[in-house]
């Protein structure tokens, strides 16, 4: 599935043009980002949470030349599924 | 930010959707992602990142509390991968 898809599954529910729908979802992207710039968590009920995570600095490898490469520290996303997603997914159904 | 916030903030961003309009479109927006991985199917939004279903294998787990073995099933669970654009602006 792509955007595209999720554009057209929005114009059905409503009475939206399809130039409005494709800008609907772009903005709630740049939301999704906005909320998780500031460092704010987002809940999604039954979906699940999206949060920033700090990441521990490690030490990986370059897969290429297999040589040794720190690894910084940073932030990340981490999205944790709700347990309606978890259980619905491992089901199939 | 909850789910009702995050409607708000879009009816709010898109001067001309109601706040019932902003519910049906953020509820679909997640529901069809939930549907495109329970069908195991998974979807990629550009700049933004994608969901798809891994396959957790089986593995020997230990009850926590008692410490006794238990056999963990393989299963699969949700995942998402944030995109490039997304992992740059929160990674600063």
């Amino acid at each position: 599935m792509t955007k595209e898809d999720l554009v057209n599954r929005i114009w059905e529910q409503l009475d939206l043009s399809k130039k409005e729908s494709a800008d609907i979802v772009d903005q709630i992207l740049v939301n999704m980002k906005t909320v998780l710039r500031e460092g704010e968590k987002l809940k999604i009920g039954g979906f699940g949470v999206f949060e920033v995570r700090e990441r521990k600095p490690r030490m990986g490898r370059n897969p290429k030349t297999g040589e040794a490469a720190e690894i910084k520290s940073g932030q990340t996303i981490k999205f944790k599924p709700g347990k309606t997603l978890r259980n619905a997914v491992a089901e199939g159904k | 930010m909850t789910k009702s916030e995050f409607i708000t903030e879009l009816a709010n961003s898109v001067d001309y959707l109601s706040l019932k309009e902003a519910t049906i479109i953020v509820n679909t927006f997640f529901e069809a992602i939930a549907d495109e991985l329970i069908s195991g199917s998974k979807v990629e939004l550009r700049g933004f990142g994608s969901f798809k279903v891994k396959e957790r294998q089986s593995r020997i787990g230990r009850n926590p509390k008692s410490g006794t073995k238990v056999s963990v099933p393989r299963k699969k669970v949700p995942y998402f991968k944030p995109g490039k654009e997304l992992r740059l602006l929160i990674d600063q």
